[in-house]
């Protein structure tokens, strides 16, 4: 029971590649980490280990800042 | 000195004119100061996530340079004042520019890469098109050979059937 609720043990992908470039410029590659509405992906569905998510979340921040990424984007039907 | 790397944008709405004006103001700026411009990307014109300053498109630059810790603070001032500069970034940078930045500012010299591009191309393309034309000849020759009387067959086995 508790397996199945838990599911699978996610491994963080930046620690697997570390060539990974955590530069707010590189916007398709942060694409993958924010929802359609434009939200940084929690820890629990990415997977990723905490010094990663945190270097993520403040290029995401920046890309935010300089127009690059939405604060919000509203789903079109 | 320290490497650094100073992103901005400029109002999308400008002339390019205007915008070369910016930018070579910018530079001058750094220059007066004492910093050494590494490198200039104009990244180019890109749709904002969001309206800036009534702004729905911008044209980003980036300057690499190597300056004092002092110097940022008047430059920022100075890129905060400028109306058309609708955002900008200063950050410490290591390694070198990201490959997935394409560089649109030296135009003469990208289009002159663009014609060159495009003769190879044309080389490569009309030897190959012709080899194909003449395999895909030689295979459909072939099938139409192979599929006609197993076709005659088949239709000889229904007709067969059918008697």
């Amino acid at each position: 029971m508790l397996n199945d609720r838990r599911g699978k043990i996610k491994i963080c992908k930046f620690c697997e590649n570390k060539d990974f470039d955590f530069n707010y410029k590189n916007e398709k590659k942060l694409r993958n980490y924010i929802t359609e509405r434009g939200k940084i992906t929690p820890r629990r569905m990415s997977g990723n280990c905490a010094k990663h998510q945190r270097k993520l979340t403040i290029a995401i921040k920046r890309a935010r800042y300089m127009g690059i990424l939405p604060f919000t984007s509203e789903i079109v039907k | 000195m320290r490497k650094y790397d100073t992103t901005f944008i400029i109002d999308g709405n400008l002339q390019e004119a205007a915008r070369e004006a910016i930018i070579e103001k910018f530079s001058g700026i750094l220059q007066k100061l004492g910093a050494e411009i590494d490198q200039t990307v104009r990244w180019g014109q890109r749709t904002l996530a969001y309206e800036m300053k009534k702004c729905n498109h911008g044209y980003y630059v980036i300057f690499y340079y190597r300056a004092e810790p002092t110097m940022i603070a008047s430059f920022e001032r100075d890129l905060r004042l400028h109306e058309s500069i609708l955002r900008y970034m200063t950050l410490i940078y290591e390694g070198k520019h990201p490959d997935y930045i394409r560089d649109e500012g030296a135009v003469g010299e990208s289009a002159s890469s663009q014609v060159s591009k495009k003769d190879t191309d044309e080389d490569f393309e009309e030897p190959d098109l012709t080899d194909v034309d003449e395999e895909t000849d030689d295979y459909l020759d072939e099938e139409i050979d192979m599929n006609l009387p197993e076709n005659e067959e088949i239709e000889t086995d229904q007709e067969k059937e059918k008697e």
